[in-house]
């Protein structure tokens, strides 16, 4: 574990040489040195060995996609092993722990996503954003209203106005009950003047069997993102009414936002890199340097713009208020909606 | 059309894609053979490598590992009676017990080739009728979810040797343990009693690994007298007699390919369902079903839930690749990759980009063929492992246990929960419990509740919906025939008689109906 | 292994001598499984109803424990009018446990109990070789093969899952 990552491929061919050299080393080992992290090194002493990166999702989900690509390149600033982990389970609060738990020398550092600021709110954990360091956020994926692509209603006051008129009757689903994207239903509800529940939540496990339901007619809006929803917008089975930031997405450039159509009402999930609280300062200094340049780099601007998710950029200082702010809306919202105990 | 099919050909003379497919073949093995280690995980581990790859060769990394961990996950099943992945779980008594009756070759055999041939028919189904299932796949709502879980479900019942009775405990225990954690309707915390780590809930891989690994270890040791002989694995005629066998079950093949095709297209129902239904289907067809999993155990499971995880596993990618929903975690990996790559799965991949299409249809052939040769390999080099004295090989099995309970999250919780899981399954299994209702109570629970509580949420509790829906109705007959088609067997007995190709231990079916069950 | 195609030597110890011919381990179990569907349908009475008075979380789990009593009852009552079980049902009656098997089987548990504690402390290599040797060598089997066995096993699962795999393992001063 001590090895670099280059000493750790050149020692694979020695173990099964058919399995590196397809699978492992199939264009990992190519690339040249990098100049690693130059002007960055505000910790010298830092990284001494490999560095852990929890992911409270699981693999494959979005979460870990952006985890290993910065991950990855994260491994080549640092010159080091960076091990992306995921550790699932309990809507997050499992993940979290072992991130607030871990070493605080920098060799532990995870995924934080948006759930941190809501659990503690749902009673699942004491934890909160305090018990963190915050790093860098790297990205944020707003909600959408996204309906099927025969349902009636051209945009977002005409489906609001539908809800308004028949309070119960539209169902949404997109994440389990008190999740993100409940949240946003029920934050968008209040903001457009409507009682919280008229809009009835239908809990599923996350954006893709939600989808389903939508296209089979189960449910009749997702407010899940859009990325998540990219394939049957694109295949013309659902289409999206707004999106719930403050301004229009690259990649939905026809999607008017839910401000523009008279709701002033965002929510986002956004993830961002942290660590326990109480990490060494030269430490999160460098770290958020080196997230400074991956974020701004043409690789993540590419990784981005095919994968649809967002972009979003905050500096360690900026990450830590903006998850004190975050903290108090989510709060405030649910109470709102009754999804506290 | 045929220029596509000749571009995809000259794609596949790629010397990168060949080496990807044949190294990637080989760590599909090793996973596959690791009790803990799954072919989720081993997709995930995959993806940072598949970044590199150009789209066909990243994908068929993917479909070629996974291919050969499902099958490879009979390994450990028939050698130390370990599922090596969760689709292997439901007959894993069979072949194990028929390893230990000196008929280790012939059941690793026919497991190697009926996974050959599932992977190739689910391939075949996904070439010919992909955006038609897929179409019919997207009409399923939670009500026709709910119904397939619980066909999984009747299966349990059917599956359960012995008592009835102790089946069905077994099954609730299974469910029980399902509902700890964060429950779906509310989000309210059950039975987690303040701890967090409860709060994750019981998952399924770890109690499997306890229930069959440690627990088998345990009655090993404890019960040493029984255990000792040798059970050779003799390669040799292998493949003649796999043939034959297949032949004389292709019944069972044909079964089993069916229905793990028609459950992989669903999208979230994978492998380790369909070996399960695909178990109960054969056994309630089979005049031998009284055989199954004591004894000797029987070959029959094995060919057919054999090919239908394996047939699963392809199909599960028309609804991925037609609509980009995901058919199981693997597709939801593969799906990610995808984007990475700059392919959007869709209506248009059929269209606009039909020489990677057909390149992946090509893959999947090539993966399955490859399977032959790799997996041949693979038997002989494990019946090595059967000649390692217990002393030797209980511990390191142990080891292997502990490090895979480990893998599946990184965290110690799961080496908890393996621990209790392998204390209780040997207390149940010493009292006559079998052990697969748990297993498959764990698995299916939060599928049954999840889909009935969002059905009666949407609907404010019209419970009528389940019956009225047609493909819904459809389901709930069939899964009402699956319980009492044995009933109906054990009072006509003999009626069905003298069909089927000649058995050759042909024995009476008991007119109590009790062992058919 | 079943009583049927256990080898002669295990026939001489008397199989089936683990379980009498009573079923008295029946009527155990189903009162435990009755007694654990009681607390189970007393337990989910606490949980919180949906937000229109239907049943929510507690619907299933209250289902279950309901199911869990009845089949449970149905067990003792059939154990306490059948005094013998049939042999479907207690076909794997293994051979009898010795005192000296009992102390393996506590010593495969001590196993895992110890890794827990000390993996974390030491890292996977250095908890898991001694702990392998440990475990060999009480099974009988000699010292250098069980040594042998022991750091054989630990290498390799250090490069497999580490190095090949690239599944992380508890680390500790070594690294490994």
């Amino acid at each position: 574990m001590l090895m670099s990552r280059r000493a750790r491929m050149a020692i694979l061919p020695a173990v099964l040489a058919l399995v590196v050299a397809g699978c492992g080393g199939g264009g990992g080992t190519g690339s040249a040195p990098q100049a690693a992290g130059a002007g960055c090194d505000a910790a010298p002493n830092y990284p001494r060995g490999p560095v852990e990166m929890i992911v409270p999702w699981a693999a494959g989900g979005g979460t870990d996609s952006v985890a290993r690509f910065v991950g990855d390149q994260l491994a080549k600033k640092l010159d080091t092993q960076v091990n992306v982990v995921n550790r699932t389970g309990g809507s997050g609060v499992v993940g979290h722990s072992a991130i607030a738990a871990g070493r605080k020398d920098g060799s532990v550092i995870g995924m934080a996503t948006v759930e941190l600021t809501m659990m503690h709110w749902q009673g699942l954990t004491d934890l909160t954003y305090e018990k963190f360091t915050a790093i860098g956020m790297v990205n944020s994926d707003p909600a959408g209203l996204t309906v099927r692509a025969d349902a009636p209603w051209p945009d977002a006051q005409a489906l609001l106005g539908h809800v308004r008129a028949n309070p119960g009757a539209t169902r949404a689903s997109g994440t389990g009950r008190g999740g993100i994207w409940d949240l946003a239903r029920a934050g968008a509800s209040i903001a457009a003047g409507l009682p919280p529940d008229s809009i009835r939540w239908v809990p599923s496990e996350g954006a893709a069997p939600a989808l389903q339901e939508l296209v089979a007619g189960g449910i009749e809006l997702s407010t899940a993102s859009l990325v998540e929803n990219q394939t049957m917008i694109h295949a013309g089975r659902a289409k999206a009414l707004a999106v719930m930031a403050d301004e229009r997405l690259a990649k939905f450039p026809d999607v008017p936002t839910l401000k523009e159509q008279g709701v002033d009402f965002t929510m986002s999930a956004w993830r961002g890199i942290a660590g326990p609280a109480g990490m060494p300062e030269p430490v999160v200094k460098e770290l958020s340097c080196h997230l400074d340049a991956i974020v701004h780099s043409p690789e993540y601007a590419e990784f981005l713009a095919k994968t649809g998710f967002g972009l979003a950029w905050r500096d360690a200082a900026g990450f830590g208020a903006f998850m004190a702010e975050q903290d108090a809306q989510k709060g405030q919202i649910m109470k709102a909606a009754g999804l506290t105990p | 059309m045929a220029q596509d099919l000749a571009a995809a050909l000259a794609s596949l003379a790629d010397p990168t894609l060949l080496l990807v497919v044949l190294a990637c073949g080989v760590y599909g093995l090793f996973i596959g053979a690791i009790p803990g280690l799954t072919a989720t995980l081993a997709t995930a581990l995959l993806v940072p490598f598949a970044y590199f790859l150009d789209p066909l060769p990243a994908v068929a990394s993917i479909i070629t590992m996974s291919a050969m961990a499902i099958f490879a996950g009979d390994l450990p099943s028939a050698l130390v009676r370990m599922p090596g992945t969760p689709a292997s779980a439901a007959y894993t008594e069979d072949a194990y017990r028929q390893t230990q009756a000196g008929h280790g070759a012939l059941v690793l055999g026919v497991g190697l080739v009926g996974s050959a041939i599932g992977g190739i028919v689910g391939a075949v189904v996904l070439i010919v009728a992909a955006p038609a299932l897929a179409e019919f796949a997207l009409t399923f709502t939670s009500y026709e979810y709910f119904w397939v879980a619980v066909l999984g479900l009747t299966a349990s019942v059917i599956i359960s040797q012995g008592s009835q009775v102790k089946g069905a405990i077994a099954l609730l225990l299974g469910l029980l343990f399902s509902t700890v954690g964060i429950d779906v309707a509310l989000g309210y915390s059950r039975f987690t009693f303040g701890s967090e780590l409860l709060l994750a809930g019981i998952s399924f891989i770890p109690a499997m690994i306890g229930l069959f690994g440690l627990s088998e270890v345990l009655r090993n040791v404890l019960h040493p007298t029984g255990r000792l002989r040798v059970a050779r694995i003799r390669t040799a005629g292998m493949f003649r007699d796999t043939f034959r066998t297949l032949w004389r079950y292709r019944k069972g093949v044909v079964s089993g390919n069916l229905i793990g095709g028609a459950i992989g297209v669903l999208p979230g129902a994978g492998g380790d369902i369909a070996a399960w239904v695909s178990y109960a289907a054969t056994k309630n067809a089979s005049r031998e079903g009284h055989l199954f999993g004591k004894g000797e155990g029987h070959v029959e499971p094995v060919v057919s839930a054999g090919s239908a995880n394996n047939s699963a596993l392809a199909s599960a990618y028309v609804p991925t690749l037609v609509f980009g929903i995901p058919g199981d975690t693997i597709t939801a990996i593969l799906l990610g990759v995808l984007l990475v790559k700059g392919v959007q799965p869709g209506p248009e991949l059929f269209s606009t980009q039909a020489p990677l299409l057909y390149g992946i249809y090509l893959i999947f052939i090539v993966a399955n063929l490859l399977m032959l040769p790799l997996g041949y390999l693979a038997i002989r080099g494990s019946g090595q492992l059967l000649r390692v004295p217990p002393g030797v090989l209980m511990p390191i099995i142990i080891a292997f246990c502990v490090v895979g309970a480990f893998a599946i999250n990184n965290g110690w919780f799961e080496i908890v929960v393996m621990l209790a899981f392998g204390l209780l399954g040997y207390l149940l299994e010493r009292y006559g419990f079998p052990l697969a209702p748990v297993v498959l109570g764990l698995v299916l629970g939060p599928i049954v509740e999840k889909n009935f509580m969002q059905s009666v949420i949407k609907t404010d509790w019209d419970l009528l919906q389940f019956l009225t829906r047609p493909v819904s109705a459809i389901l709930m007959i069939v899964t009402v025939l699956v319980l009492v088609y044995p009933m109906l067997r054990s009072v006509w007995p003999r009626r069905r008689r003298g069909t089927g190709a000649g058995a050759g231990v042909e024995r009476a079916v008991g007119p109590d109906g009790r062992d058919e069950a | 292994m079943t009583a049927e195609n256990a080898p002669a030597t295990g026939a001489a110890d008397g199989p089936g001598s683990g379980i009498g011919p009573t079923n008295r381990p029946d009527l155990v179990a189903g009162l435990l499984a009755t007694a654990l569907g009681v607390a189970v349908v007393l337990h989910v009475r606490t949980f919180p109803g949906l937000p229109d008075g239907q049943p929510g979380p507690a619907l299933f789990p209250g289902l279950v424990g309901g199911l869990l009593v009845l089949f449970g009852l149905v067990l003792a009552v059939r154990s306490a009018v059948r005094r013998r079980e049939d042999a479907a049902g207690a076909q794997d009656v293994p051979p009898d446990s010795t005192p000296r098997s009992r102390l393996n089987a506590l010593a495969v548990l001590g196993y895992i109990v110890a890794y827990l504690l000390l993996a974390d402390l030491l890292g996977f290599a250095l908890t898991t070789a001694p702990l392998l040797f440990l475990l060999m060598w009480l099974l009988g089997v000699r010292p250098w093969v069980a040594a042998l066995s022991a750091v054989a096993t630990t290498v390799l699962v250090v490069l497999m899952f580490q190095q090949l795999l690239l599944v992380p393992l508890p680390t500790g001063p070594l690294g490994v």
